[in-house]
């Protein structure tokens, strides 16, 4: 009987302590972190980064047979707002985050060669998600957008 | 092997306790007469016997039987049944004490988890497509998209794109 009423006792304080614990400030869930991992990818050669190796199943494709890290940015974005990450020479991305719905990021990745404008494609990724983005050519470029 | 000096004795305790019959009583008497000694001890005896007696009477009265059998019958009866048992126990889990910190404990778990952002995303939300659109800028381009819901992941091929001019 006081054992049982001992236990209660100590989950309710356990849980009251950590519901008590200071809720996320209001302009965490206003930002979002992407990280995008740029990946150059040719036929010639059979070699994988390291780094890559993770992501080996996102790369295969096309017959692309060596893919090499070129650079990682991460681009921490407030709602709204747009960051860019180089891909190669004179192709980029433009990540533009739209907003959070449902614990579900929109958000849109343009790909810009020079000043003109590709394509743009509208992402509706949950939390954790990836993106991935291949501009196919020779070479190729693979984009690995994490969302976080 | 019984001795004749224990064999009388016993004969004598048989004496005091009148337990004999009347001839061997007679015998015993004859012989008691005849040797004082013998006298002496069945005096003794006897002397003695009203004391055992009442000694072995207040012993067996300090123990009563009936008494114990109705206590202990008693106890059966009064165990409770499995049912009566379950319900001393729902009655111990409805004190207020008790109660309060049980519904305190279960409401501050699930502030806990929706305030920790422990609940992932279920499978309606992850079954929703990852592509909402694509739009096109360059009419000489292709893109193919694929999704894969069990890793989250999206998948945009974008042919078209000269990209030998760019290394």
């Amino acid at each position: 009987m006081r054992s049982l009423i001992r236990y209660a006792a100590v989950v309710a304080l356990i849980a009251a302590g950590a519901a008590l614990l200071p809720p996320r400030p209001a302009w965490a869930d206003d930002q979002i972190t992407f990280k995008v991992i740029v990946v150059k990818a040719t036929k010639d050669g059979n070699s994988m980064d390291p780094s890559l190796q993770k992501y080996a199943h996102l790369l295969k494709g096309k017959g692309y047979t060596n893919f090499t890290k070129l650079r990682s940015t991460s681009l921490t974005l407030a709602k709204g707002a747009s960051g860019t990450a180089k891909i190669a020479g004179s192709l980029k991305a433009v990540l533009n985050y739209k907003s959070e719905i449902n614990k579900r990021i929109a958000f849109s990745c343009s790909v810009f060669k020079g000043s003109a404008r590709q394509t743009s494609v509208n992402y509706s990724i949950p939390r954790g998600g990836k993106a991935v983005v291949v501009v196919t050519g020779t070479p190729g470029y693979i984009l690995i957008i994490k969302v976080s | 092997m019984m001795n004749e000096r224990t064999r009388l004795e016993i004969e004598i305790a048989r004496y005091v306790d009148g337990e004999m019959t009347q001839a061997e009583r007679a015998a015993t008497e004859q012989r008691l007469a005849a040797d004082p000694e013998l006298r002496r001890v069945a005096d003794e005896l006897a002397a003695l016997r009203p004391h055992v007696a009442e000694a072995v009477s207040s012993a067996a009265g300090s123990i009563d039987g009936e008494r114990i059998w109705r206590h202990v019958s008693e106890r059966i009866a009064a165990r409770p049944s499995p049912f009566e048992t379950f319900l001393s126990g729902l009655r111990v889990f409805l004190q207020p004490k008790v109660a309060v910190a049980a519904v305190a404990a279960v409401i501050l778990i699930g502030l806990y988890i929706l305030s920790a952002n422990l609940i992932g995303p279920d499978q309606a939300i992850a079954a929703e497509p990852m592509i909402t659109d694509v739009e096109y800028d360059n009419p000489d381009i292709v893109v193919i998209v694929n999704e894969d819901a069990e890793t989250q992941t999206a998948v945009v091929w974008i042919d078209g794109i000269d990209t030998s001019e760019v290394n």
